[in-house]
């Protein structure tokens, strides 16, 4: 079987890292200008964290020294070169739009909280409780608003979804060029500082991989 | 000027990672009833949570 990392315009440049369970890395090209940095496995297991930790460390360090890079969902396991350039086979196009979209890019991801205050109580009923989650609801789709307006001239692409569930509000992810990258951070802190009854946390620079499939909503 | 804490900043990059490596990406199979879209840390091995919470609690014996 075959672990799927990434995929990469030829010709890929592959860092010396090894892959999960310290199996080496190596390329297979599955189109005429595509590859797939892939290892060999035993098959399929549950997806630990020795195993997503690997994974990831091989996707950065694939990131970092090539253009653009299609992170693969980590689950997807493959029986072997063939069938990786099957399951493939005419999704060219949308692979090349794909790389277009995230190149010179990586993805910030922001998440916010409610600042929870030890006064505050407990929703005491049902009535009260169902009114914090509407409340928070709202605060979270403002949030995103202001999120998309403060950053819009600076990414290429962003996407959010409310979550509103415990002290989570919302969970965002952004495609900024690299170059914009100081320039993002400075302009969520300016909504931080515009919002002190919520906490932002700002991570990244990650790999795209919010930003891998065209309709990244529809997934 | 972030107001997130080490350790808050610390678990939500672990959450973020996880996140992205098991629910975004490239679709290969096309099965997407494997990704647990939209459901944070489902899938999360307990090790690595409780991975988490021993570096808060680290963390915060760390603090002053």
């Amino acid at each position: 079987m075959l672990h799927v990392y990434a995929l990469l315009r030829r010709p890929a440049t592959v860092p010396a890292t090894a892959g999960i369970d310290d199996a080496p890395l190596r390329v297979v090209t599955v189109e005429s200008e595509i590859e797939a940095v892939v290892s060999d496995t035993n098959g399929p297991g549950a997806p630990g964290e020795a195993a997503i930790l690997a994974h990831a460390r091989v996707v950065e360090a694939l990131a970092g020294a090539n253009d653009a890079v299609l992170p693969a969902r980590f689950a997807d396991r493959i029986a072997d070169e063939d069938d990786l350039r099957q399951r493939l086979h005419g999704r060219r196009r949308e692979l090349t739009g794909a790389f277009r979209r995230v190149s010179g890019c990586v993805e910030m991801g922001v998440r916010a909280f409610r600042a929870t205050k030890a006064s505050q109580p407990r929703p005491d009923s049902g009535r009260a409780y169902m009114q914090r989650r509407l409340d928070d609801v709202g605060s979270a789709e403002q949030l995103a608003r202001q999120l998309d307006e403060a950053l819009a001239a600076l990414v290429r692409e962003g996407t959010s979804r409310v979550l509103a569930s415990g002290e989570s509000l919302l969970a965002a992810a952004y495609l900024v060029p690299r170059a914009e990258l100081e320039q993002f951070r400075a302009a969520i802190g300016a909504v931080e500082r515009a919002r002190p009854e919520l906490t932002l946390v700002t991570t990244g620079p990650w790999p795209p991989y919010s930003f891998a499939l065209l309709d990244a909503d529809a997934a | 000027m972030s107001s997130a804490s080490p350790a808050l900043q610390q678990q939500v990059t672990l959450i973020e990672l996880v996140d992205r490596v098991l629910n975004k990406g490239v679709t290969l199979t096309g099965d997407i009833t494997l990704s647990v879209a939209g459901v944070d840390l489902v899938y999360v091995g307990l090790r690595l949570l409780l991975a988490s919470v021993s570096t808060l609690e680290r963390l915060d014996g760390e603090s002053p």
